[in-house]
């Protein structure tokens, strides 16, 4: 049974390349481009990810406002996130993810040993 | 027992022993004179009346005597013979004659005349003319001599009476005739015995006859005449005499119970014609009333004897001991020492003289020991007086010596003759004797600051010290070498062997007012400084805010002294950041930081502010200090730069994710098996799109670096493992470029206070820079240690660098060769982070070369250096 893995990122050219890369490495993906969407799709009790990539800066919700959400929900607590940003405010982040009780952080453009090693390591 | 007692007692037992003893004799005398003299008196008296009685007797006698031989009666007897006229005439002249007699007579009651037959014939009283009296005792007793009849009661008369009678016989022929007798009245034997002369107040004397029965009257009983028997010792010694035949008998005295049984002392004299007994008798209480009289005043005498004797005692005993106390109180006084004392008893008795003799040889012991004394008294006082002097001049000399303070002596007018240490070294002298030569003046510069003349001035304090007892001010002194230096000076009036000298103590101010000045320096430049500054105490209550506190904040220091900082509070910091500050200042680091503040008109507003502990001298806080800037408008540019630096690398890392996915994913054959050429291609624009991703990288955290706005971590860590971890990942490498990697470390270095990573990031672009540049040969890493740092040399076999060329490296795209930059892929921003990272841990990073032979880029981390967060 593939470890699935759902990644949050408006950027479709970003969200194409990664998840080919995922798959590539034998997850299974499932892609969502905003906040909504992804906490729409959590809602449903079938769709259990185990690792959700998510993208800071999105329009509307952002990923620190869909992680706040995530983590506030008893049934989705227990999923690791990992943010997946493309900017540089490196100290913010780290803060943030303490905060929120996020796993941990990939910085865009990122060397795909580096991400694939940060994966395997939060998905038992 | 005391002597006093001893004496009184003595005194007291004597006397009452003498007293007692002529008491007695005394009183056995004066009783028996007494004795003498009453018995004396009352034998004078009893015989007085005996005699008296005797008298009174022999006159009834003779006037019955002298009637019996009278002729008329005679004549009258014989007449009465025989009846006739002559018988009538006879015995009128008879009767004449007896009442003549009776006339005479007036104790005589009646004469009667009794014929030879006893027949009463003539009589004074004519009612018994004619009665028979021939068996009575007159004319039985009468018939021979004068008789005289025991006293007896009439009771034709009812008086007691005494009878006397006596014979008439013929004058021729002396036939009898008859017999004259009278009755006689007692009252003059009465009279005779009951006058009371010579027996006092309870004396008497009475007859008793020879029955034993009272014929004269008791003083103390009535009706006693033949009726009150006596029957007492003095009685009936008297009846001893019966046989006597004086005309009176005198008894005894003695001492007897009398008639009525009261004790008398008598006596007795015996009449033996009438058988009477006549007894005198007194009291004896009476009697020895003068005896009982001495025995109450032997008495008082005796009892108050011993109260008299004892106060005589007492005063006695005070007078011949008062000396002997005075004499022994003296020689105590002189035993403890006092030879100075004189008893002094001017008495001339014995114990004056002793109390004389003893003050002579005390005064005499006196002088004999007085010069010893006094000398080893002087002796003992100097060596005192030394010894205090000694210490006194070694208690100054060590003040004198060891204070910091110069001390120096002069004498007005002369110049100085000492001076301690610290004079000689604050004046730059090299002994005291070189500085006693210089003369006061010399040691002042011209003018004093307040620009008077030295010379004036100084005479002038002098003048102030010499008159005042002492003087203090500031002055301005010049050291030998001419510099000058500011002091205070206490100048003080001293006596010294009869000279007037002055001391000095003189000391240098130049430090403190340089500290005053920078004082007033520091608080000029706290008032007009630009930032914001602001003191609290330990509460943190503000205690002071400098003007642009007033400034920014639009609160005047009035406003605010005495109350919290947080009347500034905006709430943009949560309680823990609050207690990470709290905890920072306590731990007595330095906390830097951002607040967002409110102003009084509720404008917000950014400060950087950092804050401190001030400490006392003795290292306690005593003050909280904040200094802070308005960093609102920096805040508002810095925050346009990030926006804007983060826009731009969100905009170009975004692009350049995709380039690199897509490239990397048509490169590995993911996408379909590429040819070598195509490959190719594929490879260079895939270097060239991480060349890109990295200068973007660097840019930004160089970028970052220098606005302080990276964080560091800052831990413990071992430098060994920094470089450890370093050989790990850059071995591959070394080894695929053939070259040698070796390293020097030192052992058990210490740890460091470091941001590991960013420690790391530095070793790694050292290493990165070293196979770039070296061809062949090696690289070495080495580790040392010195006093308070740890170094780290990465050395390689290179080209080296000129050392021109040294300096220009550090800087921001310093490229020495664009073709070594191009080949190699550099960013040219590397060193530049290095160092920025290396001095962000308070280190030095440098570069050693010689152009041919290789370069050394070492860097130095501190071992203790604590550094406070930075936002």
């Amino acid at each position: 049974m593939p470890k699935k893995i759902l990644l949050v990122d408006d950027e479709p050219e970003i969200v194409k390349v990664t998840a080919f890369r995922l798959r590539k490495a034998g997850y299974e993906v499932t892609t969502l481009s905003s906040g909504q969407e992804a906490l729409e799709y959590l809602g449903r009790p079938e769709n259990k990810p185990d690792l959700i990539l998510l993208d800071v800066f999105m329009p509307g919700l952002d990923g620190y406002q869909t992680c706040k959400t995530i983590k506030d929900n008893p049934d989705l607590r227990q999923i690791p996130v990992v943010f997946f940003t493309a900017s540089s405010g490196q100290s913010r982040l780290e803060q943030q993810i303490k905060e929120l009780g996020a796993t941990d952080y990939v910085i865009k453009p990122f060397e795909l040993e580096d991400l694939l090693d940060k994966i395997s390591r939060y998905i038992k | 027992m005391k002597i006093a007692n001893k004496i009184i007692l003595a005194f007291l037992i004597l006397a009452l022993v003498s007293i007692a003893f002529y008491s007695v004799i005394f009183y056995f005398i004066v009783k028996y004179d007494v004795e003498r003299m009453i018995s004396t008196s009352l034998d004078i008296a009893l015989s007085s009346r005996a005699h008296h009685v005797l008298t009174y007797l022999e006159m009834l006698k003779v006037s019955v005597g002298q009637l019996s031989k009278s002729v008329v009666l005679e004549d009258f007897l014989k007449a009465n013979l025989k009846e006739g006229p002559e018988r009538q005439r006879t015995f009128e002249i008879a009767m004449k004659r007896l009442r003549r007699t009776k006339e005479a007579n007036p104790e005589i009651l009646e004469f009667m005349l009794l014929d030879s037959t006893g027949k009463i014939v003539a009589s004074t009283s004519p009612a018994s003319i004619g009665l028979d009296r021939s068996a009575d005792a007159y004319f039985v007793g009468g018939q021979k001599s004068v008789y005289l009849k025991d006293a007896y009661f009439s009771d034709v008369l009812k008086r007691p009476l005494i009878g006397t009678s006596a014979p008439i016989v013929d004058s021729n022929t002396g036939e009898f005739l008859g017999v004259i007798a009278a009755r006689v009245d007692l009252a003059l034997l009465d009279k005779i015995t009951m006058d009371r002369t010579g027996l006092g107040k309870t004396g008497e004397i009475y007859l008793v006859n020879k029955y034993g029965y009272m014929i004269t009257p008791s003083r103390s009983l009535k009706n006693t005449f033949l009726k009150q028997k006596v029957d007492t010792a003095n009685f009936r010694n008297a009846q001893k005499h019966k046989a006597e035949s004086y005309l009176l008998v005198r008894g005894h005295i003695g001492i007897f119970p009398d008639y009525r049984g009261v004790v008398t002392l008598g006596t007795h004299v015996y009449i033996p014609e009438m058988q009477w007994s006549l007894l005198g008798e007194i009291d004896l209480r009476e009697a020895f009333m003068p005896l009982r009289t001495l025995r109450l005043v032997l008495l008082f005498v005796m009892l108050s004897a011993p109260l008299v004797i004892w106060l005589v005692g007492s005063y006695m005993a005070r007078y011949i001991t008062g000396p002997i106390h005075r004499l022994h109180r003296g020689t105590e006084i002189i035993g403890e020492g006092n030879l100075d004392y004189k008893v002094g008893i001017p008495d001339q008795d014995e114990i004056g003289q002793l109390s004389r003799a003893f003050d002579q040889m005390t005064a005499h012991l006196k002088n004999t020991t007085t010069s010893v004394d006094k000398l080893n008294q002087e002796v003992a006082q100097r060596k005192k007086v030394e010894q205090k002097l000694r210490e006194n001049e070694v208690k100054y000399r060590t003040i004198f010596h060891a204070s910091k303070d110069a001390i120096m002596l002069a004498v007005p007018e002369k110049g100085f003759i000492a001076a301690n240490p610290a004079t000689v070294e604050m004046f730059g002298c090299q002994s005291e004797e070189e500085f006693i030569t210089y003369s006061p003046g010399s040691l002042s510069p011209e003018f004093q600051p307040d620009g008077t003349l030295s010379s004036l001035k100084s005479e002038k304090m002098m003048r102030l010290a010499l008159e005042k007892g002492s003087y203090f001010f500031e002055w301005m002194h010049k050291r030998k070498d001419g510099q000058e230096f500011y002091a205070t000076v206490l100048l003080a009036k001293m006596e010294l062997e009869g000279r007037t000298i002055l001391q000095a103590t003189v000391r240098d101010i130049t430090e403190s007012r340089v500290v005053q000045d920078q004082i007033s320096r520091l608080s000029q430049a706290v008032e007009q400084s630009p930032s914001v500054i602001a003191v609290t105490d330990l509460n943190g209550d503000l205690v002071y805010v400098n003007p642009k506190f007033s400034v920014i904040t639009g609160y005047s220091s009035q406003e605010v002294i005495g109350k919290n900082p947080r009347i500034l509070k905006s709430g943009d910091k949560t309680p823990g950041e609050y207690k990470a500050l709290w905890d920072a200042i306590a731990a007595g680091k330095e906390w830097r930081g951002e607040f967002l503040n409110k102003k009084k008109n509720g404008e917000i507003y950014w400060e950087f502010a950092s804050i401190s502990t001030i400490r006392n001298q003795e290292g306690r806080p005593i003050n909280y200090l904040k200094v802070a800037e308005d960093v609102t408008e920096r805040k508002n540019i810095e925050r346009l730069k990030d926006e804007f630096v983060n826009t731009v690398s969100h905009e170009l890392r975004t692009p350049l994710t995709a380039i690199k996915e897509s490239i990397s994913i048509v490169f590995d054959g993911s996408a379909g098996e590429l040819n070598s050429e195509q490959k190719d291609f594929l490879d260079t624009a895939k270097r060239n799109v991480d060349r890109l991703a990295r200068l973007i990288n660097d840019v930004l955290d160089f970028q970052k670096l220098q606005a302080g706005r990276v964080q560091f971590n800052f831990q413990a860590a071992n430098i060994n493992d920094v470089v450890k971890e370093v050989k790990d990942t850059m071995a591959p490498l070394v080894r695929n470029k053939g070259l040698g990697f070796n390293f020097e470390l030192i052992e058990n270095p210490p740890p460091l206070l470091m941001d590991k990573d960013k420690i790391i990031q530095v070793l790694t672009n050292l290493v990165n820079n070293a196979i770039k540049f070296t061809e062949k040969g090696s690289i070495t890493i080495s580790t040392s240690q010195n006093n308070n740092t740890v170094g780290v040399t990465v050395a390689d076999t290179g080209p080296g660098i000129k050392s021109d060329d040294i300096p220009k490296l550090f800087r921001q795209f310093a490229q020495l060769d664009i073709g070594v930059a191009r080949k190699t892929g550099s960013t040219g921003l590397g060193l530049a982070i290095s160092k920025e990272i290396i001095e962000a841990h308070k280190g030095k990073i440098w570069i050693e070369s010689e152009f041919g032979k290789g370069s050394k880029f070492c860097f130095l981390l501190p071992i203790k250096e604590r550094r406070a967060d930075r936002a």
